[in-house]
């Protein structure tokens, strides 16, 4: 066989592959045959009649094309063993020549990245701080959890907590500012307008208005919340509210009060989105509830603790180190963030479009699994938004290649730095994971699970993300680690377990530190692709 | 013109493309036709030199009798009716184009 190779700009290679004439002709007997064993030809037993015969009634291109398929593929083996290429996806026939001497394939090659002096990478930080206030905060957001809800038949006052009917919260957004956003957020905009509609619709039909309402609002409104049975604590103090201000529209509600007002948010409000927006409220009271917060007390630590602590001190310490361990994460998953940037910029990385198409698919196939859980699907989405699938493959490109270079990048660390997975750590990470989630009684089935070859395939490059992400934020750090997979780690979820009744501090920080980390991680489970 | 009020190109009214046709072709030089039932040798000779641009050897003729097929309902049967087919014997060397040897 005679190739000739070249490689083309998007890392793919041509190949041109001369077959031999006799080998080409047999197969082209071998397809005749077929054909006719297929489709009876007159006068002719099936399979029987002669290649000429089959020639003349399907045409040259269609025997060729059946003789291809069979020995295409061979041909096609062949010449990659001859090339020594490495292919990252099956090729593609590109052209036929010379009636089928000539075979122009597009070989899609494997993906290399160099990483630049990645060790030199440094990400300035600051050790978090967490101060008295922000321990204080949490205390009093835990021991409020703990306070006693009354019924009362009263107009509501400070403190209370008032359960809402109807809480619909909208603004319009100044159009010619948003614009540039918009672009971005057009999906999810959409959803949001989607789900609050869908969600609607499951309302008891006696709340016509409101439907009507919504419908209007749709076109030019952007709507912040839809709740119905909504829970609101009405407090003083700015800071634990949900909007500035709107606790002190609601003192002097009763139980079946409606009321309609609106809240200027001031210009330097933290969420940029609605900063000097006016917003539009509508809420509809079903009960006011008083609430009695008690005070602190050792038997009130041991009720919030589970009784794991005895005095407050005790607890305060253990909140501390929690708001700690949070602000550490945090921070770790921006110098990660960060440093992963830069790794990539530093990179020479090479990949073929279709590694990019390949994530696109994935990700559009999350997208749709998010859809169906909120009960639609990609197809009605594209349908209502009359869309085409490509317009929104190409919305999600840039993130797929963002997500393709930092997974190579990544991978290339993890065999630089001698990250490997071994049996030995995946087995004790299954292990560990089966524990987590089963308890003592589970453990078993979840581990059968796990030992599935995908699942531990799966888990095996999360484990080895998990260390390329380690390590990088040590080297950003400038910590200086030794190669080779660090002896015991810590694992992930130091903070989770017992950050259960920590306060909506710790938890929105832990949702961030999440999001970062599922955003980061999906870039990195391509690694298992390859 | 041929003889007999038969046009040339009325004598040859196809050519029979079977397998044993085919063989007959490959192996002996010998083609099959069907052709009008009042042709006789020499008029399908004649057509066959010049239509096909080939020496005819020599030409077998026969009457395919008339076969009844599978009923249609009560009453009708399909019916083939008598044909004749004529095989062609032309010179080594020389072939018809139109059975795709």
């Amino acid at each position: 066989m005679n190739i000739q190779t070249e490689h083309l700009e998007n890392h793919t290679a041509r190949l041109t592959v001369e077959v031999d004439p006799a080998r080409l002709e047999q197969a082209m007997q071998q397809a005749a045959r077929r054909i006719s064993k297929r489709g009876r030809i007159p006068g002719f037993r099936p399979g029987k009649a002669p290649m000429n015969m089959v020639v003349s009634l399907y045409g040259h291109e269609y025997v060729l094309g059946e003789a291809l398929e069979k020995i295409g593929n061979e041909i096609y083996r062949e010449a990659l063993e001859e090339t020594e290429i490495e292919p990252y996806a099956p090729g593609n026939l590109e052209k036929i020549e010379d009636g089928g001497l000539k075979l122009v394939f597009i070989v899609p090659l494997l993906p290399t990245a160099e990483l630049g002096d990645y060790r030199a990478i440094r990400v300035e930080f600051e050790e978090p701080e967490v101060t008295d206030k922000m321990v204080s905060d949490t205390m009093d957001v835990l021991r409020e959890r703990q306070a006693l809800v009354e019924e009362v038949d009263r107009p509501a006052r400070m403190g209370d907590q008032l359960r809402l009917e109807l809480f619909e919260v909208a603004y319009s957004p100044d159009d010619d500012l948003d614009d540039v956003e918009e672009d971005d957020e057009e999906i999810t905009d959409t959803l949001d307008e989607i789900e609050t509609g869908a969600a609607d619709l499951d309302d008891e039909p006696g709340e016509e208005k409101t439907d009507d309402d919504l419908d209007d609002d749709l076109d030019d409104e952007e709507i912040l919340i839809h709740e119905h049975g909504y829970e609101l604590v009405l407090f003083d103090d700015e800071d634990k509210e949900v909007f500035p201000g709107l606790s002190a529209e609601m003192v002097g509600l009763s139980a079946g009060d409606e009321k309609e007002f609106t809240l200027d948010i001031p210009g330097d409000y933290e969420d940029e989105e609605i900063a000097g927006e006016t917003l539009r409220c509508m809420v509809r009271v079903e009960a006011v509830q008083s609430r009695t917060v008690p005070e602190w007390t050792d038997a009130l630590v041991e009720r919030i603790s589970d009784g794991d602590f005895e005095t407050i001190l005790e607890l305060r310490m253990d909140v501390r180190k929690k708001l700690e361990d949070v602000a550490q994460n945090v921070r770790d998953s921006e110098i990660l963030d960060e440093a992963l940037d830069e790794l990539v910029e530093d990179a020479t990385i090479q990949y073929p479009e279709e590694m990019v198409q390949e994530y696109i698919d994935e990700m559009l196939h999350e997208f749709d699994a998010n859809l169906q859980r909120q009960g639609m699907t990609l197809a009605d989405l594209l349908k209502i938004t009359r869309r085409e699938e490509a317009s929104i493959r190409e919305e999600f490109r840039e993130r797929a290649v963002r997500r393709v270079e930092r997974s190579l990048a990544l991978g290339e660390l993890v065999r630089l730095e001698q990250l490997d997975v071994s049996d030995e750590d995946l087995d004790g990470e299954i292990d560990r994971m089966s524990m987590a989630l089963g308890g003592e009684s589970q453990a078993a089935q979840f581990k059968q699970f796990f030992n599935s070859d995908e699942s531990r395939w799966n888990v095996a490059g999360r484990l080895a993300t998990n260390r390329a992400f380690d390590r990088l934020v040590a080297i950003a750090k400038g910590e200086d680690p030794p190669l080779g997979p660090i002896p015991e780690l810590e694992p992930d979820e130091v903070v989770t377990d017992g950050a259960a009744g920590a306060g909506d501090a710790v938890e929105t920080a832990e949702a961030v530190v999440e999001d970062t980390a599922a955003e980061v991680e999906a870039g990195g489970d391509g690694d298992d692709a390859e | 013109m041929g003889k007999g009020g038969l046009h040339l190109y009325d004598i040859i009214v196809r050519p029979v493309i079977t397998e044993k046709s085919h063989d007959m072709a490959d192996m002996l030089n010998q083609y099959v036709f069907e052709v009008n039932m009042r042709a006789n040798k020499i008029q399908i000779k004649e057509a066959v030199e010049t239509i096909f641009d080939v020496d005819v050897q020599k030409v077998n003729t026969m009457v395919m009798p008339t076969k009844r097929g599978f009923r249609w309902g009560r009453k009708a049967y399909t019916r083939s009716s008598a044909w004749k087919k004529a095989i062609v014997t032309v010179a080594p060397g020389q072939s018809i184009s139109l059975f795709n040897l």
